[in-house]
């Protein structure tokens, strides 16, 4: 697993970034938005 | 909803739905700050998952009670269910544990997965949490807090 570099300069403490697999697969990390409390509701609010 | 998402999210077996009809995802959104953010984890465009991460002393719930400065504390969800078994989820948490100890004064990550879900602890114990005491939270969760120690992860990255 590798950790991508940040995508943003470091100016606040929450920020985007990405992390890389080793099969090339990336995830991208976001802070969320009040446009994302749909999403939240209906399709990513299952815990693991 | 699943009934396993609803036997990992709560003790309380009389819920219908994972998290209750009342949770308001707008509130909860409305309440993030520099100690309390939910991140959106997306493949190619795609949210597939969501995390929180706090600092528990410094959070205003105070839900983790009294604990020590300079700690964060996670949760994880992934959504579909399509989404689970591909290892996105040992992803997820690689990519925010690293992210909470870019910041030097972090010194252990807290994460409460219910007593009774012992696979979350087994995935968890796989990156080096250990399990340090049982919890109630809510009044009716029956937790088992797990910690993951700086020195701890590093040994683990190292062994990888």
């Amino acid at each position: 697993m590798e950790r991508a570099a940040m995508s943003e300069p470091n100016t606040q403490y929450w920020r985007l970034f990405h992390i890389e697999r080793d099969d090339g697969l990336i995830l991208t990390f976001r802070p969320a938005e009040m446009s994302d409390r749909a999403t939240l509701r209906c399709g990513i609010c299952s815990p693991t | 909803m699943q009934p396993d998402v609803i036997a990992a999210s709560s003790d309380n077996r009389d819920l219908a739905k994972a998290f209750g009809e009342d949770h308001d995802w707008a509130h909860e959104l409305s309440m993030q700050s520099d100690v309390c953010q939910y991140y959106v984890v997306e493949l190619d465009g795609r949210p597939v998952g969501a995390m929180q991460v706090i600092d528990p002393h410094l959070e205003p719930t105070h839900y983790w009670g009294d604990v020590e400065p300079n700690l964060r504390a996670l949760d994880i969800w992934i959504g579909d269910p399509a989404d689970r078994g591909l290892g996105l989820g040992e992803m997820m948490m690689w990519g925010m544990i690293e992210a909470c100890f870019e910041d030097a004064n972090v010194t252990a990550i807290l994460i409460d997965p219910l007593n009774s879900n012992t696979r979350a602890h087994a995935f968890y114990q796989r990156l080096g949490f250990k399990p340090v005491g049982r919890q109630v939270f809510n009044d009716e969760d029956d937790c088992l807090v797990h910690k993951l120690e700086r020195a701890d992860w590093r040994a683990q990255i190292q062994g990888d």
